[in-house]
């Protein structure tokens, strides 16, 4: 635990308060993303959903919880059940409450075709899950950095 | 001689026949015309009889340099055919020129020699009619065999995709558990790898190490099930650099020397199963050799039936009666706790090479290593590949196969 300290942002956890959704169906996965932001210092609120519909559901509050406070980022799998994480895309590119969301793809699969297509419903980035290793080690980080860095959008109410 | 030569040409005391038609112009032409017409006709038919015997013995003999002229069977029907034919034409000529010239001699005699020919033709015919209709049944049912055949072929081809589709998806879909299971592992060595008995340590070190160990069976499996499903991607490949890059990975400490032969000859191949191939030659040389140092050496020829490529190790060898089980799916020769070894490189070496028409076999090394002689035939970048490109026509599939695609990388624990 100690290394961990090094990496530790402590300004950044609280105020910005950024929520990270992570759509994913598998149970270890989500464990691993959040041991990683974890171990890596990011404190922030972590969300699951075990697929996209449950993912959209959390995103416009239609479940048992109210609409999923912003500023958030998506963390988004590509195959899962019943919607995937292409489907999950398009309805919330096509929902204009939704629409601006940042959305990262987080999966296995290294087909350029699956990259393409998330490309095109404008991902903020496309990032491949490998074994608890190295790669996912760059990814916490940049999460990190993009979460320190990035000025979000306003709040849903402030928009024109 | 002569004198019945005469007789038999006289017309002295005969009326031609002409007479009979009371030389009615419309009655003999018609006769005549007819008469002529049919002769004619009737000698067409020996010569196209002829031909299509010489055309037939020609088909019978296609494909089959060696086989023995002995003609078609029952050819003499057709030649006692073609003589009934001529004969019958020359009594329709001789009736024409009986018209005017009345050698009725010679037109008995033809006729009597015409119905010779036919009466043996017609005894000789029937008892060959159970012969013709031998030949109905044969051409029945080989058409028959040809078609039950064809359904074979489609089914087997149909069962082969599915196989090899099962496969795939199922060498994917395995890996994302281990791949859970890997993380879990790693998660307990890092949350309580302070306070667990060493022992307990290395239990969970082997677990990491059997779920590598299955990434690396799963990931032959796939290879394995692949070949010959690309499309059929085939250009010039040069084996040094499939080698040398093989050995650095194989053989980071640089224990081994790879000695290549000059002006080895380029392989016409796809370049990822050429590659794969020399690629698991260099691991099994690196894997088995039982020394500090150790030599690979590749030679390689052309002529006119290939391509034979020879890579030969100073390791221990293998012992003559497991040089032909080693190719089996699965053969290790030593345990895969001393050696780790999914046993399907060379059953994937074998496959590939068998698809492209070519061969694989091992032979004792001249310094009692082993050698693995490789033959590509001079057409193998022709050969058309079983099932290129069928496999893959649902892009859903692809999106199931695709599950887990990454490799395994190496592993390292999370946040020290």
């Amino acid at each position: 635990m100690s290394s961990s300290q090094e990496y530790r942002f402590g300004s950044v956890s609280a105020p910005d308060a950024v929520t990270f959704l992570v759509v994913e169906d598998d149970l270890v996965d989500q464990r691993a993303v959040k041991r990683g932001l974890r171990r890596h210092g990011i404190d922030n609120p972590i969300v699951f959903a075990e697929d996209g519909k449950v993912g959209l559901e959390i995103l416009r509050g239609t479940g048992d919880t109210p609409p999923l406070r912003r500023p958030y980022i998506v963390l988004l799998d590509l195959n899962m059940p019943r919607m995937n994480g292409l489907e999950f895309l398009e309805e919330v590119r096509n929902d204009p409450e939704l629409t601006g969301s940042i959305i990262f793809v987080l999966t296995t699969s290294d087909l350029d075709r699956d990259k393409a297509a998330a490309y095109e419903q404008h991902v903020a980035g496309y990032l491949l899950k490998t074994q608890a290793g190295v790669d996912f080690l760059n990814v916490v980080s940049m999460l990190e950095r993009f979460v320190v860095t990035v000025r979000f959008p306003p709040e849903a109410g402030a928009r024109v | 001689m002569l004198e019945a030569m005469q007789s038999f040409l006289t017309s002295d005391g005969f009326m031609p026949h002409g007479m009979c038609y009371l030389w009615e112009p419309k009655l003999l032409w018609l006769h005549v015309g007819s008469d002529a017409l049919i002769g004619l006709s009737y000698m067409t038919i020996p010569p196209l009889l002829a031909y299509l015997v010489w055309r037939a013995r020609g088909i019978m003999r296609e494909g089959r340099p060696d086989a023995d002229d002995r003609g078609l069977p029952h050819e003499w029907v057709f030649v006692a055919f073609a003589a009934f034919i001529i004969a019958c034409g020359i009594t329709h000529f001789i009736s024409v020129l009986t018209v005017w010239r009345p050698y009725y001699w010679v037109s008995g005699t033809a006729k009597a020699t015409t119905a010779l020919i036919s009466f043996a033709t017609a005894l000789a015919l029937p008892p060959l009619l159970p012969r013709v209709f031998d030949l109905v049944r044969t051409a029945r049912d080989s058409s028959r065999n040809v078609r039950e055949l064809e359904a074979y072929v489609d089914e087997l081809a149909r069962s082969h995709r599915d196989l090899n589709d099962f496969t795939r998806v199922a060498s994917h879909d395995l890996k994302a558990p281990l791949r859970g299971i890997d993380q879990l592992a790693s998660f307990v060595l890092e949350d309580a790898g302070d306070v667990l008995p060493e022992a307990s340590r290395d239990d969970l070190r082997l677990i990491r190490g059997r779920v590598k160990r299955m990434e690396a069976l799963l990931a032959g499996i796939d290879e394995y099930a692949q070949i010959g499903r690309r499309f059929n991607r085939v250009c010039e490949v040069d084996p040094a650099a499939a080698l040398t890059e093989a050995l650095q990975h194989w053989d980071p400490d640089r224990r081994f020397t790879l000695d290549l032969d000059r002006g080895l000859p380029p392989i016409q191949g796809d370049p990822q199963t050429v590659r794969s191939i020399f690629t698991h030659l260099v691991s099994n040389a690196v894997k088995h050799h039982d020394g500090d140092r150790g030599v690979i050496r590749v030679t390689g020829s052309a002529d006119a039936s290939g391509i034979t490529y020879q890579v030969e190790d100073d390791g221990p060898g293998i012992p003559s009666e497991s040089r032909e089980r080693v190719f089996e799916l699965f053969q290790t020769l030593r345990p895969r706790d001393e050696v780790e070894g999914s046993g399907l490189g060379l059953a994937f070496i074998r496959k590939a090479m068998e698809n492209v028409g070519g061969s694989v076999r091992i032979d004792a090394g001249s310094t009692g290593g082993t050698r693995v002689v490789l033959h590509w035939p001079a057409d193998a970048g022709h050969h058309p590949v079983r099932g290129a490109g069928t496999s893959i026509a649902d892009p859903e599939d692809e999106r199931a196969l695709s599950r887990g695609q990454d490799e395994p990388t190496e592993h390292v624990t999370l946040g020290g």
